[in-house]
């Protein structure tokens, strides 16, 4: 199976830094307010609407929009629909902050871009110390 | 990160649970972002208001910080929430949700935090200086002092800005530094802006196509207050653009072009909705200034509305309006001016369609209300509200 490895920077303050899950990957940015619903955790006005980010990686260029992004994370978090982590092109304070408060490993910065190597439903391993996300390949 | 000796006090909470719980925060962004140190900040202005935008989440962070005994050091104030505390019956809201949102603001007010319920601080006496470090969340207001007022504030989060108004202090790394200040791409404007409205759809193609880039914008037109509020409000809600520069900029030569004519600004009016009737009028998104307020009235101008008009600002601006009459003026029409909320963050009900003259209340008027936006200068949307006419794009 092929398997791809990327690095770059990762969120220390997390106290279980490994995470891993399927893949959901984003080509636009997101803002937590508006493109998530908290209640749920489903995606909405956004190219993914529909798709759940609950108990996946969530791989998407930035956190765009509402700074009050930070408190959706910890409203799906409370109620067990984060994402299992956060992979960024480049983080941005309102996600990076929710992450902190969450729990949620977070890394940004890779090398490969993620959002160009890594596919929705690809299996993603988050190591937030380390900064490394492996990528399995899904079965074609 | 490098911390003094007395933060590393306040770190491990010889200052008291609740600045201890701030400086952990801050840390975890101050490292992450690679800050060399905290900068003491001048003032904060502090998102997450609305019981509707925060839900239990805030609610429970708030009651914790308060538990703690959290007070904030800096003069700090406060983003809107979800309804007017004086008016909540006449937005429809139900009193449940009035209630959380009265005790989500006397939690931040306890903590000594300017209740101002606006998204303008710059207006109400949080007016940074050039060059002063402060913590804005509320991207509106970062955007707005960043560009407009040379201060200098990251896009914080709104527990970010909270941890920094408690410690007085934020990680200097990103827009507090000199080398991240610089423009990133040229924005030729050759269309006509004919109305804030205008510069408003110019901040919403800007941030929708480039994201968080640090836009210098060309343009034969100045850039007024009012209409830099709508451009930084819709660059920062369709994306996350936090810097422009109007005009000049140092490091501006050589940058990537693009140009914004009439056809793309006709296209961002034209994208939002445009099949349905609107059934109210709302502006005031940003909060509206006394300026725009005085315009509102004028353009009601003693006639009798046919569709409800909403006007949002703040409860400053509002007692300065009916101190001149002008508040009256709208209201004898049969129009409303609310406070301490906003089109964008209080749970309506009960309306499909409504029309506004804010790209960035258009924008989140889907996601937030499920109610379709069109987007119209604010003479026209007055002139709709007045005439009760068929709506025409």
């Amino acid at each position: 199976m092929e398997k791809i490895i990327l690095k770059g920077f990762g969120l220390k303050a997390v106290k279980s830094p490994v995470a891993e899950g399927e893949a959901l990957v984003s080509q636009s940015p997101i803002s937590f307010l508006g493109n998530v619903d908290p209640e749920t955790g489903i995606i909405k006005n956004h190219p993914l609407e529909g798709e759940s980010v609950t108990g996946r990686v969530l791989v998407f260029p930035t956190g765009v929009g509402s700074t009050v992004g930070t408190y959706v994370i910890i409203n799906l978090a409370e109620k067990g629909l984060a994402p299992k982590a956060i992979v960024q092109r480049k983080a941005d304070t309102v996600t990076l902050v929710g992450a902190v408060v969450a729990g949620i490993p977070l890394v940004h910065r890779v090398t490969p871009d993620p959002i160009e190597c890594i596919r929705t439903g690809d299996w993603v391993r988050v190591d937030s110390h380390k900064g490394v996300v492996e990528v399995e390949r899904r079965k074609k | 990160m490098y911390l003094t000796k007395e933060e590393e006090k306040a770190f491990d909470g010889e200052y008291g649970e609740a600045i201890s719980l701030a400086m952990r925060i801050l840390c975890a962004l101050g490292d992450f972002f690679e800050a060399d140190r905290l900068i003491p900040i001048h003032s904060a202005h502090v998102s997450g208001v609305s019981y509707k935008t925060g839900g239990d989440a805030l609610l429970t962070t708030l009651k914790k910080f308060s538990y703690l005994g959290a007070k904030v050091q800096s003069f700090t104030t406060l983003n809107p929430g979800g309804v007017d505390l004086e008016k909540w019956g006449e937005m429809g809201v139900e009193k449940a949700f009035f209630e959380k949102q009265r005790e989500i603001i006397n939690l931040y007010a306890g903590m000594g935090i300017f209740a101002t319920c606006s998204c303008t601080p710059y207006e109400l006496g949080n007016l940074p200086a050039r060059g002063s470090h402060v913590a804005f969340a509320e991207s509106s207001a970062v955007a707005f002092v960043n560009s407009y007022l040379g201060a200098r504030t990251n896009r914080e989060s709104s527990l970010s800005a909270l941890a920094s108004a408690i410690t007085g202090k934020t990680p200097r790394y990103g827009l507090h530094l000199d080398e991240n200040r610089k423009p990133t791409i040229e924005v030729r404007v050759t269309a006509p802006l004919e109305s804030p409205t205008h510069y408003g759809a110019l901040g919403y193609f800007i941030g929708k196509n480039f994201g968080d880039a640090i836009p210098l914008i060309q343009s034969e037109h100045s850039i007024p207050l009012v209409e830099a509020k709508h451009l930084s409000s819709a660059a920062a809600a369709s994306g996350a653009v936090a810097l422009y520069y109007w005009g000049k900029a140092e490091g501006g030569d050589k940058l990537e072009k693009v140009e914004v004519d009439r056809k793309t600004l006709d296209e961002v009016f034209e994208s939002f909705g445009s099949t349905s009737e609107p059934e109210v009028v709302m502006v005031g998104c940003p909060h509206y200034s006394i300026y725009e307020l005085k315009k509102v009235a004028e353009l009601v101008g003693g006639r009798k509305l046919k569709i409800p008009l909403w006007v949002f600002t703040s409860r400053q601006v509002k007692l300065l309006g009916e101190r001149f009459g002008l508040v009256q003026k709208i209201e004898q029409a049969g129009g409303k001016v609310f406070c301490d909320t906003c089109p964008i963050v209080a749970p309506f009900k009960g309306f499909k369609c409504f029309l506004t003259d804010s790209a960035k209340a258009a924008h989140y008027a889907p996601s937030m209300n499920n109610m379709e936006a069109l987007l119209m200068p604010t003479e026209e949307c007055v002139k709709v509200a007045l005439e009760g006419s068929k709506w025409k794009k």
